[in-house]
């Protein structure tokens, strides 16, 4: 190899060098951005679960009011995180059954209270078979 | 929240919730019509004057529910065995494959007389 030759190849190996260090320290950068972002995700995640477990445990005390009102605001809230919660509508399921059958106030011959009327028809829709048209 | 305000979630669904469990509720003139109640357990609940027109009863534990009144008309898979432990009367609205009679007669029988 001449010296030309030699200085072409040196000069060549030095390029691709420093091309495959930029290539790295950009891939490094693009990683620990990803990462970075995951992180928040999690956390905003992790918040967002937070939140919904204070709901969750105020909607349970609530539902013990006295006042209907405020018993109707718990069913709502549950209802809420049994459609926007996957994991969480197994719970709220058994809850509001517990809580029919816990809470039994007996009203005669006449309708059902309205928190009881509104959770009855929440359980009639969900245990609806499959039908694409069914609404909550 | 009213009624059809938005598509039911994929994951609401019989399938993919508990069985019901409403052992000695007071629900009359409440309506599951339609519902999948597969093993559900109402014992000792009353259900006086309740809607269940089309829904499937399969397993479900009828043992002292008050059915006075209810409506079962399309009721699936109902049993003289299950309807038996339940309390009806003249007023309860039985699915059509259901004898009055018979029910009546198992009802009437002794326990452990089958």
């Amino acid at each position: 190899m001449d010296p030309l030759e030699l200085s072409e190849f040196l000069r060549n190996a030095a390029l691709t060098l420093v091309a495959l260090v930029g290539l790295y320290l950009a891939w490094k950068r693009v990683f620990a951005a990803n990462r970075q972002a995951e992180a928040s995700t999690r956390q905003a995640e992790l918040a967002r679960r937070d939140f919904v477990a204070e709901l969750f445990n105020r909607a349970v005390v609530q539902l013990a009011d006295e006042r209907l009102e405020v018993r109707l605001g718990a069913v709502y809230i549950l209802q809420q995180i049994a459609e926007d919660f996957p994991d969480l509508a197994g719970p709220v399921h058994r809850l509001l059954a517990a809580h029919l059958r816990e809470n039994t106030v007996e009203y005669g011959d006449e309708g059902p209270p309205m928190d009881t009327q509104e959770i009855m028809e929440f359980v009639e829709t969900w245990l609806h078979p499959n039908d694409p048209d069914r609404r909550t | 929240m009213a009624a059809s305000e938005r598509p039911r979630p994929p994951h609401l669904t019989p399938e993919r919730l508990p069985p019901l469990d409403l052992r000695g509720a007071f629900l009359r003139r409440t309506s599951l019509s339609g519902a999948v109640l597969k093993n559900a357990d109402f014992a000792g609940a009353d259900f006086k004057n309740a809607r269940f027109v089309g829904s499937d009863f399969e397993g479900a534990n009828l043992t002292g529910t008050n059915l006075v009144g209810a409506d079962l008309s399309d009721a699936r898979n109902l049993t003289t065995e299950q309807l038996s432990r339940a309390i009806i009367d003249e007023t309860t609205v039985l699915p059509n494959y259901i004898d009055r009679a018979v029910l009546l007669a198992a009802a009437a029988a002794p326990a452990g007389d089958g």
